[in-house]
């Protein structure tokens, strides 16, 4: 009876092996499949890295300007925190093929842990810029006021006002009709401004100003204001589109280390499962690699 | 044909189909040199970024030179990929090759803006006062 594919993963040959090519140990339909969807997903990022990279050319001043708005710190540690996160799975990978189940748990579980860390600095990356959910921060802007006739344009980062409580200092309750700024700004000049091309960096420059100083700005003297947010300008949204489809990827892989994490704790040690989501994290892990230096060192 | 192959069990009921144990290829890899490796190169990263390179095609090939350092290692030896037969190796030489390509592919479209300056005039005016 001949056998299947479901009993090896294989089908064994029927033939006698041939005397003069050595064939090896045949790869597993597992194994290839995995590779030709990392080869699918390199494509994926290529496509986007790509745009980053042709617009860059375009504007180079102005991308090199915004990137030095980035916290490079957080990065850093990313970038250490999934390499770490490589190491353990691949030490699980090892120890699921060698059938030791409770350290391929304990490998799973860590670099789950390391996955979390990745996702929570880059919410304090994205809320930093983007504001946070509660609404307390409003993120970093650029924004042009004016009171009576002067006009500043200020970059900062931009918090709800207190209205001031007893004794002068900022009280408990919340201003609703102004707004903090911590930040850099310079005079309005003139002419029009293009406060999308225009960066932190380059208002701290033309300010002089040594250090983040704070303003109290009425709401109804803003005239345009621009987040930091994909719209800023093509830095920005090459930024979030790489970063963004990168953690949505990392999200993606938590799915089955989980799965595989917990089976193991019930008992099962599934090493070829191991071996495969393993091979996935090193892609995610090598995306970063290559996104770090480019969006955020140079 | 045992027909209750893997019907009651939880993983994929193929491990052991014919009851003996047979162990599974694993390689012997210096997993924390590598990870040792791959700190000290991200630290090389950091450093360079701090050098006041003005030549914006040499900042891009260094930080890409040093990526791909690091990228190898990890593929050659966390992903196994040094103990890999030659159809993997294809099936990742095609979309590096294309990878290339599209990026050369669309070095035409480069859309160089106006000389980097913020401040643009409003239509009709002529920036000076």
């Amino acid at each position: 009876m001949s056998e299947t594919i479901l009993d090896h993963g294989y089908i064994p040959e029927e033939h006698a092996p041939d005397p003069v090519i050595g064939h090896g140990d045949p790869t597993m339909p597992g194994k290839i499949g995995i590779w030709l969807f990392l080869a699918s997903e390199i494509m994926f990022f290529i496509g986007i890295l790509g745009t980053y990279i042709i617009l860059r050319s375009g504007a180079p001043e102005m991308f090199a300007s915004h990137a030095k708005v980035l916290n490079k710190t957080a990065a850093g540690i990313n970038t250490l925190v999934l390499i770490l996160s490589s190491l353990t799975v691949a030490l699980a990978v090892d120890a699921a093929q060698r059938g030791l189940r409770t350290r391929t748990a304990a490998m799973l579980g860590i670099t789950l842990a390391c996955a979390v860390t990745f996702l929570g600095i880059k919410y304090i990356e994205y809320s930093d810029k983007l504001g946070t959910l509660s609404g307390h921060s409003m993120g970093h802007q650029t924004l042009v006021h004016t009171e009576g006739k002067q006009s500043f344009v200020y970059d900062g980062h931009v918090h709800v006002a207190h209205k001031p409580g007893v004794g002068g200092k900022g009280g408990e309750e919340i201003d609703p009709d102004r707004i903090e700024l911590k930040g850099y700004r310079i005079p309005a000049p003139e002419i029009g401004l293009n406060l999308h091309a225009i960066s932190e960096h380059d208002i701290k420059e033309r300010s002089g100003q040594k250090e983040e100083e704070t303003w109290t700005l009425d709401k109804k003297g803003i005239g345009t204001a621009v987040r930091y947010g994909p719209q800023k300008n093509n830095f920005f949204a090459c930024y979030y589109a790489t970063t963004g489809v990168h953690a949505l990827h990392v999200i993606g892989g938590l799915i089955p280390m989980s799965i595989l994490c917990i089976q193991a704790l019930r008992g099962k040690l599934l090493p070829y499962h191991v071996e495969y989501t393993g091979l996935y994290w090193h892609f995610v892990d090598l995306v970063w690699i290559f996104l770090f230096p480019l969006l955020y060192l140079i | 044909m045992d027909t209750t192959h893997g019907a009651n069990r939880i993983g994929n009921g193929h491990e052991e189909p014919h009851g003996h144990t047979e162990a599974l290829p694993h390689h012997k890899v210096p997993y924390f040199l590598i990870f040792g490796v791959l700190v000290v190169l991200t630290i090389v990263t950091v450093a360079v970024a701090f050098l006041d390179i003005h030549n914006e095609i040499v900042k891009v090939l260094l930080a890409l030179t040093i990526a791909s350092i690091k990228a190898s290692a990890v593929a050659l030896f966390f992903m196994h990929l040094k103990f890999e037969g030659k159809l993997i190796y294809l099936i990742l030489i095609v979309p590096l090759l294309l990878c290339i390509l599209l990026v050369c592919a669309l070095i035409p479209d480069i859309v160089h803006g106006t000389p980097f300056n913020p401040v643009t005039p409003l239509p009709g005016v002529t920036g000076h006062s």
